[in-house]
């Protein structure tokens, strides 16, 4: 286990070495930090501190060393805006944003594979045409979209819905329908076919054979091996998830990463920037690793190999 | 039919009437199965025999309703202790299947589901059809691996499919087929997929379970050696109809219809060493195609005018026995096999 973590794990500090790179080289290539954190009244003494506290009196390389010395130690700096640890900042939304990821992965696993599971039974009926064409509409809408339909229509003309913010259950009703959008169409799919083909195996005749309820030969039989290619897909698309709930967050205001990350690159927050695109990249390489996980416990034959 | 006359209160666990199984597909139907009549009685052994294609396996899926609802359609009377189950629901049959007949298949490979363990595919109609609780379930299914010659039962029960090989996951899924004691037990080509020496095993573990419990069995086989080991009666399937039925006895050692003769000629037997086999020149016609007349003759070495037009119907050859033969030219009584070859 602790082997299998490990060649699991052992790329993510490359990873992040990689991001703090590219974002360093980035920050110090735009220009002179001084002018990035220092406004125009800024006095000789605000100057030099920034100079010594930045340590840009060094070579470039030596500055990057110090630099990541410090965000190994979980400091990466301080953010402008708030004047507190920009680590601190982004955490503080981390729940947030696993909150709206997780109801909407929560939706989108049970909407897609229930109506990819409702299409394949009623293949070729009325049902599946629906299914099926609202799947493929969806894989086109952009999700953007879908969230400003959503908010017109359930917020705006029938009022049941908040439009924005956090609250109760009913805020997160529409940003995490919308960003569950991004998968629900494609999980429909997916399950569509994999429940088309599983009912041909050999093993969900023997199944039926033995007299146990259809339901159960659904559940037990047919749906767990159609769950694999799901899961696969889901690893696949985590990246995705991330840029969407960036997105979904800042039309929604949910006060998450995502859209904390979108205002402070305005407010030119650098610290918190950087820490949030750092907290995002350890969150997809451990969900990726969620997902193997999930698929080993899946299938005995992937635990084996 | 004498058969039909004689009621219900025989020893006839199971009559089949016109058996009829049409496939649909969008490039039309196909007449698979074009009605077929056998009894299957308590304790015996049936074999059904054909070539592949003929038929053989949608008949015994159309006895389990385990035929894809929207492609096949399943026509005729299937009589299980006098009632008819053909036109049992799907949540009805579920009470038939497993319980009273059970089947296994010919691919123990891809059989089993390959997420769940053996011992819970093992529990899995132990629990729906008797009942029992965990504990119970847990006893039955380790006496059911027993009973089927696995070792280490225990362990077993907790491995996954593709830890086994063919011959045991096959072990596994008679187990599974016994675990209700069912009355019938249809076994379509058991041991086709493996190898010559676990086949034999196989067979020899059917026919001791068979001898042991007394249930009635229907195996599906071509190979007429297993016939003459285990079955009692035989039916010859060619395309998609009964063409020869009697005791094995009757029809191995003296077949009526030319194919039946074919089909034994094409077997290696032990007397002629070192002769060329012969085999039937020919293939069993695809259900789709219409054949005038008798749908062998094409590959009969007896055929006369009148195969080429008229279908000849299933009728008792001899007063004394019950075999009977769908022939004009029925191979005339201990007439040498070499006469196939014409
Ligand atoms: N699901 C199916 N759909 C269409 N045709 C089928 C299907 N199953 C079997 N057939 C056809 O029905 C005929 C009989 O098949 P089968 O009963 O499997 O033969 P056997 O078991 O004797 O080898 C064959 O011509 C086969 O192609
Ligand atoms: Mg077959």
């Amino acid at each position: 286990m602790l082997g299998y973590l490990w060649r699991r794990l052992r790329y993510l500090p490359v990873s992040l070495l990689l991001v703090l790179f590219m974002t360093f080289s980035v920050l110090r290539l735009t220009g002179n930090p001084i002018d990035i954190y220092l406004d125009m009244n800024r006095t000789p003494e605000q100057v030099e501190a920034l100079t010594q506290k930045l340590h840009l009196d060094r070579p470039l390389v030596v500055q990057f060393g110090i630099y990541l010395r410090d965000v190994v130690k979980g400091d990466f700096g301080e953010s402008l805006q708030f004047g507190v640890p920009a680590l601190e900042v982004v955490l503080d939304r981390l729940g947030n944003t696993l909150q709206l990821v997780g109801v909407a992965l929560g939706l989108a696993v049970v909407l897609g594979i229930a109506g990819g599971a409702v299409a394949a039974l009623r293949r070729d009926r009325l049902a599946d045409v629906v299914i099926s064409f609202l799947a493929v509409l969806g894989q086109s809408m952009p999700s953007f979209w879908l969230g400003i339909l959503l908010i017109q229509f359930f917020a705006l003309r029938l009022g049941w819905l908040p439009t924005s913010g956090q609250g109760g259950v009913a805020h997160i009703v529409l940003p995490a329908l919308t960003l569950a959008a991004y998968l629900i169409p494609n999980f429909i799919l997916i399950t569509r076919t994999g429940v088309i083909e599983t009912f041909n195996e050999q093993f969900v005749l023997t199944a039926r054979a033995k007299g146990i309820p259809s339901v159960r030969v659904l559940l037990v039989h047919v749906l767990p091996n159609t769950l694999n290619p799901i899961l696969s897909f889901l690893g696949l698309q985590l990246g995705k998830l991330i840029g969407g709930s960036i997105i979904t967050e800042s039309i929604f205001a949910w006060p998450g990463i995502g859209r904390l990350m979108v205002s402070s690159i305005f407010q030119r927050d650098i610290p918190v920037v950087i820490a949030a695109i750092c907290i995002m990249c350890i969150a997809i390489v451990l969900a990726n690793l969620l997902v193997d996980i999930a698929l080993s416990m899946l299938d005995p034959r992937i635990r084996e190999a | 039919m004498t058969t039909e006359q004689r009621g219900t209160t025989d020893d006839r666990l199971l009559s089949v009437r016109d058996l009829k199984v049409t496939f649909l597909s969008r490039h039309g139907s196909a007449l698979a199965v074009k009605g077929v009549d056998f009894d299957l009685a308590r304790g015996k052994v049936l074999a059904i025999v054909g070539e592949s294609g003929c038929g053989k396996s949608a008949t015994a899926m159309s006895l389990m309703h385990l035929l894809p609802r929207r492609s096949a359609r399943i026509e005729g009377r299937m009589l299980l202790r006098g009632s008819d189950i053909g036109a049992l629901s799907e949540a009805e049959m579920n009470d038939v299947r497993g319980k009273h007949m059970a089947i296994i298949f010919q691919e123990p490979m891809t059989s089993l589901n390959p997420l769940l363990t053996i011992g819970y595919q093992l529990g899995e109609p132990i629990r729906y059809h008797l009942g029992l609780d965990r504990a119970a379930t847990q006893r039955r299914a380790i006496e059911l691996i027993d009973l089927v010659g696995i070792p280490a039962a225990v362990q077993i029960m907790r491995s996954y499919p593709h830890q086994l090989s063919g011959g045991m996951r096959q072990r596994v899924m008679i187990a599974m087929a016994l675990s209700c004691d069912p009355d019938i037990l249809i076994a379509d080509e058991p041991t086709t997929a493996l190898d010559v020496t676990i086949q034999a095993q196989i067979i020899e573990l059917l026919r001791r379970i068979q001898r042991r419990t007394g249930m009635s069995v229907i195996i599906i086989t071509h190979d007429l050696g297993v016939v003459s080991e285990f079955a009692d009666e035989v039916i010859v399937m060619y395309a998609g109809r009964v063409v020869e039925s009697g005791s094995v006895y009757e029809v191995l050692e003296d077949p009526r219809h030319p194919y039946t003769n074919g089909l034994l000629a094409s077997i290696p037997d032990i007397d002629d060493e070192g002769e060329r086999l012969q085999t039937i020149p020919g293939n069993v016609p695809n259900p789709r195609t219409v054949t005038e007349g008798c749908w062998f003759h094409p590959r009969c070495v007896r055929k006369g005018e009148r195969c080429e037009r008229e279908v000849p119907t299933l009728a008792t050859v001899e007063a004394a026995s019950r075999r009977q033969v769908a022939c004009f030219h029925p191979v005339e009584h201990n007439e040498l096999r070499e006469l196939s070859d014409g």
